[in-house]
């Protein structure tokens, strides 16, 4: 197993030299982001698992970007009567010659109505994105809530202490593009933490409709054994909407 | 070119990380394996029509069986062999090995496992096993499926004066139970509730990783997690066997009981003899 983690790490560090390289050649484009401005994105979102079959519901996100130097993300989301999702991100910035680094500190919680369980994550990464591209590395403790508090032993919770969080992801036209589309991997979104054997995959875009209207869309794919080695199928979740920029 | 450049030679580099491993299958990190959970299970279905499992039927209300996971067996050492001897000198415990899965290490062992196995049939003995991850490997599920046909499972153990114990041995090599196995383990347990003197789950991959001794190993998804432990609970199984992270864990949940099991294969190897009465005891035997 130690191969795998090796491998991955490899992984990570090629494909970020491939996004140093790939920057080389845009120098053109502006050297830090610009500050954005804050916005509010209500999504409608269908998910399908080998858990919960198809179900349907509303994303409501918030960004916050108080400076150049820090920002806040929000998101909740509500998937129908079965799960109930919230996360909050606190991101501290620092631009450099080419794109910035940043810090990030996250708290999420995600509860599961049908099992009557929740998981709470706290997560801290350190990250550096250009236009292009954006890689992030960090770790995170999960604790998991019995809200029937019937864990056994007089215990309610159990804990998982140390895990990873990472994300790759990749633009095909600059960050300040009124147009662009996003792939890549992770454990993580807005929505939901994972453990580090649960990558996420996604793919999305958005279109600048005017000003302060922008439309959006993503996929998310997540599968199952991957760390198994025996990679399934096990979810795909598809979201749409509207941001408005303030 | 310099980009172009470095994205070749990261491809190839790539490439390399998926080397002539002969152990772990490099494929199946990002390709769909030729099986998968829910065509396994359809099998064992097709399969248990004709072949019904035999249940277990044990002298003493306090029955001893073996277990045994994560045998990784490739010819490197002897663990498997002694294992078996030590079963095989063993008069007092019933006649049943217990099995959790990740019985082969790389290409192409199954028949020399099968023989390694063979003084335990020889003797009388069944060796009861679950699908792990490992058995999938280098698309050789078929080979696993000619010694052992069935991946999903259930079978009583009756005991003289206390009713029976339900066993139930289930698929999580995908590190999911998939759709048509998770809907037939709630049919089987709504119809076990109340019947058994106690439920025992048997399935490779676990549950909880709390100690975070392998950092890399892969268990089911927060969502199936908690939807499984539910289940669990609500029809009462009373303990679930689990091996797949090589070390010994136990959490308890809403009064479910969870090992995950120490792996033969390790330098301090393990093995089990288990006691299933009212309540499941054990001790570990280490294998140098």
């Amino acid at each position: 197993m130690k191969k795998v983690l090796w491998g991955f790490i490899g992984t990570m560090l090629l494909a970020h030299g491939i996004c140093l390289s790939a920057q080389d050649e845009t120098m053109d484009v502006p050297k830090s982001r610009p500050h954005d401005s804050y916005s509010v994105t209500l999504q409608g979102v269908y998910d399908y698992s080998g858990t919960f079959a198809h179900q349907g519901g509303v994303d409501l996100a918030g960004h916050m970007p108080f400076n150049p130097y820090f920002e806040a993300d929000a998101g909740f989301e509500f998937m129908g009567p079965k799960t109930l999702a919230g996360t909050f991100v606190a991101r501290p910035k620092f631009p450099v010659a080419v794109g910035e680094l940043f810090l990030e500190g996250a708290v999420h919680l995600r509860a599961f109505k049908t099992s009557d369980i929740a998981n709470f994550s706290m997560a801290a990464s350190f990250g550096y994105r250009m236009d292009y591209v954006s890689v992030q590395l960090g770790v995170q403790s999960m604790t998991f809530f019995d809200l029937l508090k019937e864990f056994g032993d007089g215990r309610t919770t159990l804990s998982e202490p140390i895990n990873l969080v990472f994300k790759l992801a990749f633009n095909v036209r600059p960050s300040t593009s009124p147009w662009n589309i996003s792939f890549g991997g992770g454990n993580f979104t807005l929505y939901q933490y994972e453990r580090f054997y649960y990558p996420i995959f996604f793919l999305g875009g958005h279109y600048d409709c005017s000003d302060h209207i922008t439309v959006r869309a993503e996929v998310d794919f997540k599968p199952s054994g991957m760390f198994n080695m025996t990679t399934h199928f096990n979810e795909i979740t598809a979201r749409a909407g509207l941001t408005y920029n303030f | 070119m310099k980009r172009s450049l470095s994205y070749i030679l990261a491809l190839i580099s790539c490439l390399a990380l998926v080397p002539s491993c002969e152990t772990l299958d490099f494929a199946g990190f990002v390709l769909m394996v030729d099986t998968n959970v829910n065509d396994r299970f359809d099998s064992s279905m097709e399969y248990l029509e004709s072949n019904p499992f035999e249940d277990v039927n044990v002298s003493s209300n306090d029955y001893g069986l073996y277990l045994v996971t994560d045998i990784h067996c490739d010819g490197s050492n002897d663990r498997l062999e002694r294992f078996v001897s030590a079963c095989i000198s063993d008069t007092e415990s019933e006649k049943v090995v217990l099995c959790l899965g990740d019985i082969v290490n790389g290409r192409d062992y199954q028949k020399d496992i099968f023989g390694k196995l063979s003084p335990l049939a020889d003797n009388g003995w069944r060796f009861i096993n679950v699908l792990g991850n490992h058995d999938t490997y280098f698309r050789q599920f078929s080979k696993f499926q000619e010694f052992w046909p069935l991946t999903t499972f259930s079978f009583r153990v009756n005991t003289p004066g206390e009713g029976s114990d339900l066993f139930l041995g289930l698929d999580s090599a995908d590190g999911t139970f998939g759709t048509s196995q998770r809907k037939w383990l709630e049919e089987r347990l709504k119809e076990a509730k109340g019947n058994y003197r106690n439920i025992y789950v048997m399935t490779h991959t676990n549950f909880f990783n709390t100690d975070n001794t392998q950092l890399t190993s892969g268990n089911y998804s927060f969502e199936e997690s908690f939807d499984l432990m539910a289940l669990f609970a609500k029809y009462g199984v009373n303990y679930v066997l689990t091996g797949h992270d090589h070390y010994y864990e136990y959490r308890r949940f809403r009064g479910v009981d969870y090992y995950t099991f120490n792996a033969l294969c390790n330098d301090t190897g393990s093995y089990y003899k288990m006691s299933f009465g009212k309540e499941l005891r054990f001790s570990e035997i280490s294998i140098e």
